[in-house]
């Protein structure tokens, strides 16, 4: 269980590092924008997207809880 | 003897309300100046969405290679300036910078970062430079701004950090509710659909022709007013607690970093070791895969909309209406989070983002699904960064 102030706990150094997928993911939708939009549209990249959201389910269930 | 000690409780009786009312005003000068970061293009639920569509259509007026893909890039750019350069207030520099000149003359400075560069892209003449400075700047600016005020209302207020951080944060995820619509309003008056079609390989995007687009620079100019006068009222609200120093932090060089970043630094592993973790890799890419979606879209739902409902109002209401939705998701997870572990609850927001992302397309032909749908969507990407947020303090944070 996560304490209810757990807003606090976001200062840690661990965070400010994973918090850098966020940066690869901005890039991984210019990459998605720029070549998958014109080639194939829109619905073809939310499919892409749909599927990066299953790898990320898939990760979760893998994720071992402690270091 | 009795009176000397009446007299001292009731000091101390005022002393504290007196802090509780610097606290609450540092507070709501936090939610003010979370307002104004939103509306650049980083972070998380921002304005940029809505607003990025008419910056394409001014400068393909002067540039007819200039499109929507040229404006994408404005978002990855400000939240590598953000998370890179002056980090996602979470690393060491942020914390530094704070303790060094103090939350007003870094919120000053953020205020005026946001000020000048809305000012200054209302008279850049080329979309790339635009790009450049607007992405560059406004990520700037964010890193300065982002937890300033939240610091000092720790301070104020240390037994409440999640309510206090989350009242903070309500502001970011709220206005573009209202500049979005704000900005909507100042460059398109009369609601003209976009008719300009402009083809990017197999996709025809809508851009608004030159009557609209024309009042981009006016539009830069009264947002640049509205960021600065917003700064003016919300910095001097930024204050310190009295009793800092019972609150742990010390005249010492370790003072520099925030209460929290020396206890991790204690008792929790070190870099290397976080490294070396299984759990580190799987949530840096995690984060990254689940958070995509989110990011896209938020850039891109109003392009993408704008090919079916023609109503330009209309679209800048989902988005805004999704940006509370937001704001909502991004107080309550974390309550949720109170109750059901994190594996339970991202299985279910993955689930969830996994369906809505591949029926996203289906819904667009009608604006009340669609409406649905985006702030679904937005809903879901607040779970990205709660719940990884969380994740990452429990099992790296302090124990």
């Amino acid at each position: 269980m996560v304490p209810s102030n757990a807003y606090d706990r976001m200062g840690s150094y661990a965070f400010s590092y994973i918090g850098q997928g966020f940066t690869l993911a901005a890039g991984l939708s210019i990459l998605l924008d720029s070549w998958v939009v014109p080639v194939w549209g829109y619905s073809v990249c939310f499919y892409v997207l749909s599927g990066c959201s299953a790898v990320a389910l898939a990760l979760t269930l893998v994720l071992k809880e402690s270091w | 003897m009795e009176e000397g000690r009446d007299e001292a409780k009731r000091e101390l009786l005022a002393r504290r309300r007196q802090d509780k009312v610097k606290g609450a005003l540092t507070v709501f000068a936090g939610f003010l100046m979370n307002m104004v970061r939103a509306p650049q293009a980083a972070g998380s639920v921002n304005a940029w969405g809505t607003i990025s569509v008419y910056v394409a259509s001014y400068y393909h007026h002067f540039d007819s290679n200039v499109d929507l893909g040229t404006m994408f890039v404005v978002y990855p750019v400000s939240a590598f300036f953000e998370g890179v350069g002056f980090s996602n207030a979470h690393t060491v520099m942020g914390v530094i910078m704070y303790h060094a000149v103090g939350s007003r003359v870094t919120g000053a400075a953020a205020g005026l970062t946001y000020a000048l560069t809305f000012l200054a892209c209302a008279y850049i003449p080329n979309a790339y430079l635009f790009a450049g400075v607007y992405g560059v700047m406004t990520g700037v600016a964010t890193g300065l701004s982002t937890f300033t005020p939240v610091w000092p209302a720790w301070e104020f207020f240390p037994k409440n950090q999640g309510l206090v951080a989350g009242l903070i944060v309500f502001g970011y995820g709220l206005s573009p509710a209202l500049f979005g619509i704000g900005f909507t309003y100042l460059i398109n008056p009369t609601n003209k659909p976009a008719t300009l079609e402009v083809s990017r390989g197999a996709t025809h995007d809508r851009l608004f022709t030159y009557d609209v687009a024309q009042h981009l620079p006016y539009a830069l100019r009264v947002m640049s007013l509205v960021f600065a006068v917003l700064y003016i009222v919300s910095v001097p609200l930024l204050f310190k607690a009295s009793n800092k120093k019972k609150l742990g932090v010390q005249d010492s060089i370790s003072s520099l970093m925030s209460q929290n970043v020396r206890r991790n630094v204690r008792e929790c592993p070190d870099m290397a070791t976080v490294l070396r973790s299984q759990a580190f890799w799987v949530l840096l890419l995690g984060l990254f895969v689940g958070s995509s979606y989110g990011i896209y879209i938020i850039n891109a739902y109003k392009n993408f909309g704008m090919l079916h409902i023609h109503n330009d109002r209309t679209l800048s209401l989902i988005g805004s209406i999704a940006s509370v939705a937001n704001a909502f998701g991004r107080m309550l997870l974390p309550i949720i989070l109170d109750y059901v572990s994190f594996k339970v609850s991202y299985c279910v927001n993955s689930v969830a983002q996994i369906v809505v992302a591949a029926t996203l397309a289906l819904t667009v032909t009608n604006q009340y699904w669609y409406c649905l749908w985006i702030s679904l969507s937005f809903v879901l990407f607040a779970g990205n960064f709660t719940g990884f947020a969380i994740e990452a303090g429990r099992i790296f944070g302090p124990k």
